[in-house]
C-alpha cells in the first residue's frame, strides 16, 4: 500500500526560534523540570518553548522531513495556561492515515518534556481531517494513549519519530 | 471502495467479527537526493477530483500542468489470510475478487465452446444455501410448506444455464459424501493412532484427539491467527467445498477433455469465510494457475444476481433430471451444518467390533449450540462410554471448546466446531429474515433448518440413492489414487502476526 | 478542602509502592485487605486494622504485606475480588484475566478478629488464565453471588464467565453490542444484570435468556463522550455513570427492563471523570438514605455525594422526581497535580466512610469521612 501523501507540501523552517532551557538533544528536560517545580515564581512557559520541542519531531510517513517542515506543527496554535497545554497539529491531508501517530508522538514528547503539573490536550485543527473527532477523541484518552506505549512495535514507531525531537529547529543532517 | 450489496452484519451477537480496520501503510523513504534539496521547494503535491481518484500534480511550473493518477491501493484475500490483523472474515475487506460480479465478468469474456480459450463454467450449489432460498421463498409467498430443495435446486439449475450460461450445475452433498467418508478414515487413523502410541505421545503428523471438525473456514482461520496449539487436533480432511474443487477439476474436467483451468469453478456458499477458504494457496494449483474453487458467492449474493438478472425462484419448473456424473441432494442424517458428529457414530456404531445392539447413544444438550453425544457399549452388565463427541456452535462454545482442548483434551474424541450460532443454515452470507421476523434471527434459523430437512419426494429410495453414492464415491477414490492420497486432505500452519509499527491500530 | 462542606474528610493512609501509574484499588469484601494495581503490573495487598492503642484510638493503620508478580506482560488495569473474598482477578492490558487464590487459604477463616498472622503466609498462586480478549482488558467484576465472572476490553466485546469448583471457567456468552471500546463491566447488586460502559458513550445492559445466550436488553445514551465507570446503588435501583462529558449521570430503573437518566450532575468537574463508586455510607442516615457516590477524575478531585429518595407519591401522579443529592465532601488535587484514576468504598461493616483512590502518581491513598455528628 502507498503512503497516505507521497508528496506533500513542505514549507521553509522558521530560524530557529530560541534555545532555552535544557541541553541540546535532550529528550529529558530533567533541569527545566526542577526549576519550574521548586520555585512558585517560576518563568511561565510560553508557545514558542512548547513549539521548540515538538517542531523537530520526524513526520512518521516523511523521515526526512520535521512536522515543521511540513507546516503540521506551529508555534500559534499552541495554547499555554498556568498548568495547561493545547497543541493544535494541521494534517498534511485530509484523510491522513497518520494522524493519530503523529498526535502520539507529540503526546509522548510532551510527557517525557513538561513539568508533570501541566495537563496536555491535543487535537487537529478544527476541518482539517475527515476523522477529526476520532483522532481527537483518541488522542486525549490515557487509556488508550497507556495502552498504546505498551504496544512495542508502535512505541518504536513513536521513538523514531522523537529520534530527531531534540534538534529543536537544528536542521537534519 | 463498495462492499457487495449483500454484505451486512447481522444482528446476531456471537459472530466472530473483524477486530481491526484494515490498513497496510508503507513508509516512505524518500531518496536522499530529494532530502539535499531545500526544504520549501515542494514540486508535486496530490488532487483529488470529483470521483475521488488521487493526482499527483506538479506545483514547480504551473504553466506546465501535468498529472498523474495514482493507483488506488488494493488488498487481496490473500493478504488477509497472511494477516492477523483481523481475526477472521472475509466481511471486513473489499471482496472483489470473489463476488458475484466477477463471476457475470468471467461469464460476458468467457470464449465460445468452439474456442480453446472456452472455459467450462460450473456452479456448485450447498445445501444451506437451498435451504435459505427455499425459506425465503416460503416466507414471501401463501403456500406454508416450504419447497422442497431438489425442487428450488431445479430452479438453479434453470436459471443457471439458461440465463447465466453455466454449462454444469450440482449441489455439494456428493462432494459431503466423500469428505464424510475420509473424516471417518481420518478419525479412525487418529484412533488406532492415539491408542499404539499411547495418550500424549500424539506424532503431530497424524494428528490428535480429540479430533476437531474442519469445515468452517471461519474457526480455521481463528485457530491458525490465535490458536495455533488447536491446529493438531483439527482434522485435515478439506471441507465439501473443497473437495467438490477437487472433483470439478480433477476428476470431471479430464473427462470433459480439459485441464483443470480449463474450468471456471464458481461456489454458492452459505458464509463470507468459504471466499478465504478458496483464496489459500493450498487450493492452488502452480502449474496450471488455477484455484480448485475460482470463486465463491454467498446466498445473499446469489439472491441479488438473481434479482439483477430479473429471474424469479418462485415459478416452478419441471423437476429436471440428474445431471449426469454427480447424483443429487444426497441426505446425511445429523446436522444442518454437514453431519460429522453423526457420520463418526454412524461408522463406530456399524463397525464389526461393536455390533449396533451393542451401542447406545445418549445425548445432552447442556446449553445453546452445545450438545454433548456419548456412545456407550454394555458389557458385563454395567455401561461403557466408548465415544464421547459433541457439537459445538458459536463463538462462545467455541471458546469453551479451545479451553477445555488445550487443558484436558480427553474429555471428547470429536467435536463438530463452528463459528456460527446455529451452525451453517445460519452463515453469514445467507439470506436474511424476512421483514416480518426482523429482529427474530434464532426464529429464522429454525425457518432455515426445517427448509433443511423438509421431506423430498423423490422416486429413488434413499438406500438406494445411498448405496449409488457410494459405488460412486469408491469409483472417484480408486480413479483419483494419487501417491501421496492428498486429494482429499489439507495443513494448517500458524499465522505469525506481522506487526508493522505504523499500522497499528491503538 | 471546602470548609463549607457539611463532612470533613481526613487522609488516613498514604500507601507508597508502585513504581509506575496506579490504575484501580480494590476492597477485600470479607478480610481486611486492600488490594491495588498498576501499570507497574504488580499487585499490591495492604492489610489493615484500627488502632486501639494510643496515640490515636480509633484510626486505621495499613501495613504492605505482599506484592504479587503477576507475570501479566502489560498493564494490570483492574482488580476484583470475589464475594467470598478468596479469589482475586486481575485484568490486563495484555488482554487475559488472572484468577488468583492464596496458597492454603481454606485453613484461615478468621473472619474479623485479629487476621495478622493470617494475612502474611501463603503465596498468591495464578489459578487460572481466562484468555479470549483480543486487545487490552480493561475491566473486571464478579456478580453477587460470585457465580459470574464479566470482562471488557478495548476489542468491543463483553464476556460473561460461569465460575465452576477447580478454578474453571466456562464461557457463557460474548457479546459484541458496543461499536467502540469498552471501559467497565458492573454488576447489579443482587440480580444477574450486567453493564457496561464505553468509549462510544453508550452504557449496556445485558441479562441471561437461560436457554440461549446472554443478549443486551438496553442501551442508555446521553452521554456525550466516552463513559468511563459505572456504579449501581446499593439498593440496586439507581445506576449512577460517569464520562469524559465531565457529567455524572443517575438512571433508574422505571420498569423492568427499562433504565432512563433521571439525573444529570454537571459542573463539579473539570476534566474527564475517570471513577465513580456508590456506598451505602457509615453513620447518619435516614430511612431514604440511598448512599454516598464518590467520583474522581483528571482534575485531581474527589466529590463525595449523599444521595435521598426522592418523596414518595401517589402512584397516580405518574412520574416520581428525581432522588435527591448534595455534596457531601470534597477533596482536591488528592493526588497532587496528578489524575486520579479510581475511587472505591471499603464494603466492610463499620468502615463505609473509608475509600480508597489510585493516582497517576503511583500512590493509593485511603480517605475517611466523616459526616457532621447532628442533624
Amino acid at each position: 500500500m502507498e503512503a497516505y501523501n507521497p508528496n506533500p507540501t513542505v514549507y521553509k523552517s522558521a530560524k530557529t526560534i530560541r534555545k532555552s532551557g535544557a541541553k541540546e538533544g535532550s529528550l529529558w528536560l530533567v533541569e527545566d523540570e526542577e526549576n519550574i517545580e521548586d520555585s512558585d515564581e517560576v518563568e511561565p512557559l510560553d508557545q514558542d518553548e512548547i513549539f521548540d520541542l515538538i517542531r523537530s519531531i520526524t513526520d512518521p510517513e516523511h523521515k526526512h522531513m520535521t512536522l515543521e517542515d511540513l507546516m503540521v506543527v506551529s508555534a500559534p496554535q499552541i495554547r499555554v495556561g498556568s498548568n495547561l497545554v493545547d497543541v493544535e497539529f494541521t494534517p498534511t491531508v485530509p484523510h491522513c492515515g497518520m494522524s493519530t501517530l503523529i498526535g502520539l508522538s507529540i503526546r509522548v514528547r510532551l510527557l517525557r518534556s513538561l513539568p508533570q503539573r501541566f495537563k496536555v490536550d491535543i487535537h487537529v485543527k478544527p476541518g482539517s481531517h475527515q476523522s477529526e473527532h476520532a483522532i481527537n477523541k483518541q488522542l486525549n484518552d490515557k487509556e488508550r494513549v497507556a495502552a498504546a506505549l505498551e504496544n512495542p512495535a508502535l512505541l518504536s514507531a513513536v521513538e523514531d519519530c522523537l529520534a530527531s525531537a531534540g534538534l529543536r529547529g537544528e536542521r537534519l543532517e | 471502495m463498495a462492499f457487495s450489496g449483500a454484505l451486512t452484519l447481522t444482528d446476531l451477537n456471537d459472530y466472530i467479527t473483524p477486530s481491526q480496520a484494515c490498513i497496510k501503510p508503507v513508509e516512505q523513504l524518500n531518496p536522499v537526493k530529494e532530502a539535499e534539496t531545500e526544504p520549501g521547494a515542494a514540486s508535486t503535491a496530490i488532487r483529488i477530483d470529483s470521483g475521488g481518484a488521487y493526482y499527483e500534480v506538479s506545483t514547480e511550473d504551473t504553466s506546465r500542468f501535468s498529472a498523474k493518477k495514482l493507483e488506488p491501493a488494493q488488498i487481496s484475500l490473500n493478504d488477509c489470510l497472511a494477516c492477523s490483523g483481523c481475526i477472521t472474515s472475509a466481511e471486513s475487506v473489499l471482496i472483489t475478487l470473489q463476488s458475484h460480479t466477477e463471476v457475470l465478468n468471467f461469464l460476458a469474456a468467457n470464449p465460445p465452446p468452439s474456442d480453446p480459450a472456452h472455459k467450462v463454467p460450473v456452479l456448485s450449489v450447498s445445501p444451506q444455501s437451498l435451504a435459505s432460498l427455499a425459506a425465503s421463498l416460503a416466507s414471501s409467498s401463501s403456500s406454508p410448506r416450504p419447497i422442497p430443495l431438489p425442487q428450488i435446486l431445479a430452479r438453479i439449475r434453470k436459471f443457471a444455464r439458461e440465463v447465466l450460461g453455466f454449462e454444469h450445475v450440482w449441489d455439494t452433498t456428493f462432494a459431503r459424501h466423500l469428505a464424510l467418508l475420509e473424516h471417518v478414515r481420518e478419525f479412525r487413523e487418529r484412533k488406532a493412532h492415539s491408542s499404539s502410541a499411547g495418550s500424549g505421545s500424539g506424532r503431530d503428523d497424524v494428528g490428535r484427539l480429540p479430533m476437531l471438525a474442519s469445515a468452517c473456514p471461519g474457526w480455521i482461520c481463528y485457530a491458525e491467527k490465535t490458536h495455533a496449539e488447536m491446529l493438531p487436533f483439527i482434522a485435515r480432511t478439506k471441507s465439501p467445498q473443497q473437495v467438490m474443487g477437487a472433483l470439478v477439476k480433477y476428476w470431471l474436467a479430464p473427462k470433459w477433455g480439459k485441464r483443470p483451468d480449463g474450468v471456471y469453478h464458481v461456489a454458492l456458499m452459505p458464509c463470507y469465510d468459504k471466499k478465504l477458504e478458496a483464496s489459500r494457496s493450498d487450493f492452488y494449483n502452480e502449474q496450471y494457475h488455477t484455484r480448485d474453487v475460482d470463486c465463491v458467492i454467498t446466498t445473499g449474493e446469489f439472491e441479488r444476481l438473481l434479482r439483477e438478472k430479473g429471474c424469479d425462484l418462485s415459478v416452478p419448473v419441471p423437476d429436471s433430471e440428474e445431471e449426469e456424473g454427480i447424483p443429487d441432494l444426497l441426505e446425511h442424517r445429523g446436522t444442518s451444518s454437514g453431519s460429522y458428529l453423526q457420520s463418526i457414530i454412524d461408522a463406530l456404531s456399524s463397525s464389526p467390533s461393536h455390533p449396533q445392539d451393542g451401542l447406545t447413544l445418549s445425548t445432552s444438550t447442556l446449553r445453546a449450540d452445545h450438545t454433548t453425544y456419548t456412545l456407550s457399549a454394555r458389557a458385563s452388565g454395567s455401561s461403557q462410554p466408548v465415544f464421547k463427541g459433541a457439537t459445538c456452535y458459536g463463538f462462545r462454545n467455541l471458546q469453551n471448546v479451545v479451553r477445555r482442548v488445550g487443558r484436558e483434551g480427553g474429555a471428547y474424541d470429536y467435536v463438530e466446531v463452528m463459528a456460527c450460532p446455529g451452525g451453517c443454515v445460519n452463515g453469514g452470507g445467507q439470506l436474511k429474515p424476512p421483514p416480518a421476523l426482523d429482529g427474530e434471527g434464532k426464529a429464522w434459523t429454525r425457518r432455515v433448518e426445517e427448509a433443511y430437512w423438509s421431506p423430498s419426494s423423490e422416486a429413488a429410495s434413499p438406500q438406494e440413492k445411498r448405496a449409488r453414492a457410494d459405488r460412486l464415491a469408491a469409483r472417484v477414490l480408486a480413479e483419483m489414487c494419487r501417491p501421496d492420497g492428498e486429494y482429499f486432505r489439507t495443513s494448517y500452519r500458524a499465522v505469525e502476526s506481522e506487526v508493522v509499527g505504523l499500522a497499528v491500530k491503538w | 478542602m471546602d470548609v463549607d462542606l457539611p463532612a470533613n474528610v481526613e487522609c488516613v493512609a498514604e500507601l507508597q509502592g508502585h513504581d509506575d501509574r496506579a490504575w484501580h484499588t480494590a476492597w477485600n469484601p470479607t478480610k481486611p485487605i486492600l488490594a491495588s494495581c498498576s501499570a507497574d503490573k504488580t499487585v499490591r495487598l495492604y492489610h489493615y486494622g484500627r488502632n486501639d492503642d494510643e496515640p490515636d484510638p480509633g484510626s486505621i493503620s495499613f501495613k504492605h504485606v505482599n506484592t504479587i508478580q503477576t507475570g501479566h506482560t502489560k498493564t494490570v488495569r483492574a482488580i476484583a475480588w470475589s464475594p467470598s473474598g478468596r479469589t482475586l482477578a486481575t485484568a490486563s492490558f495484555d488482554a487475559n484475566i488472572g484468577i488468583w487464590e492464596r496458597e492454603g487459604a481454606e485453613e484461615e477463616e478468621d473472619e474479623d478478629g485479629n487476621p495478622s498472622h493470617t494475612v502474611h503466609s501463603g503465596e498468591w498462586e495464578c489459578m487460572s488464565l481466562l484468555e479470549g480478549h483480543e486487545t487490552e482488558c480493561k475491566s473486571v467484576a464478579y456478580s453477587s453471588s460470585g457465580n459470574l465472572l464479566a470482562s471488557c476490553s478495548r476489542d468491543k466485546t463483553v464476556w460473561v464467565w460461569e465460575v465452576h469448583p477447580d478454578s474453571d471457567f466456562e464461557c457463557m456468552g460474548v457479546m459484541m453490542e458496543h461499536s467502540q471500546d469498552v471501559k467497565q463491566v458492573a454488576w447489579h447488586p443482587t440480580e444477574e444484570i450486567l453493564a457496561s460502559a464505553s468509549y462510544d458513550d453508550t452504557i449496556k445492559l445485558y441479562i441471561d435468556d437461560p436457554s440461549e445466550d446472554w443478549f443486551c436488553f438496553a442501551t442508555l445514551t446521553g452521554h456525550a463522550s466516552t463513559v468511563w465507570s459505572l456504579a449501581f446503588s446499593p439498593n440496586g435501583r439507581y445506576l449512577a455513570s460517569c464520562s469524559d462529558d465531565l457529567t455524572i449521570r443517575i438512571w433508574e430503573r422505571v420498569e423492568q427492563y427499562k433504565w432512563e437518566c433521571v439525573e444529570v450532575i454537571e459542573g463539579v468537574h473539570e476534566r474527564s471523570i475517570y471513577s465513580i463508586a456508590w456506598g451505602t455510607g457509615e453513620g447518619r442516615k435516614g430511612e431514604d438514605s440511598l448512599g454516598w457516590l464518590a467520583s474522581t477524575g483528571g482534575d485531581g478531585k474527589i466529590n463525595v455525594f449523599e444521595f435521598h429518595a426522592p418523596p414518595t407519591t401517589s402512584e397516580t401522579s405518574g412520574t416520581r422526581p428525581p432522588p435527591s443529592h448534595h455534596l457531601l465532601a470534597r477533596v482536591t488535587s488528592a493526588h497532587g497535580v496528578h489524575d486520579v484514576n479510581s475511587v472505591s468504598w471499603c464494603p466492610r461493616q463499620g468502615l463505609r466512610n473509608i475509600l480508597s483512590t489510585a493516582g497517576d502518581d503511583g500512590i493509593v491513598k485511603v480517605w475517611k469521612i466523616t459526616p457532621p455528628k447532628e442533624s
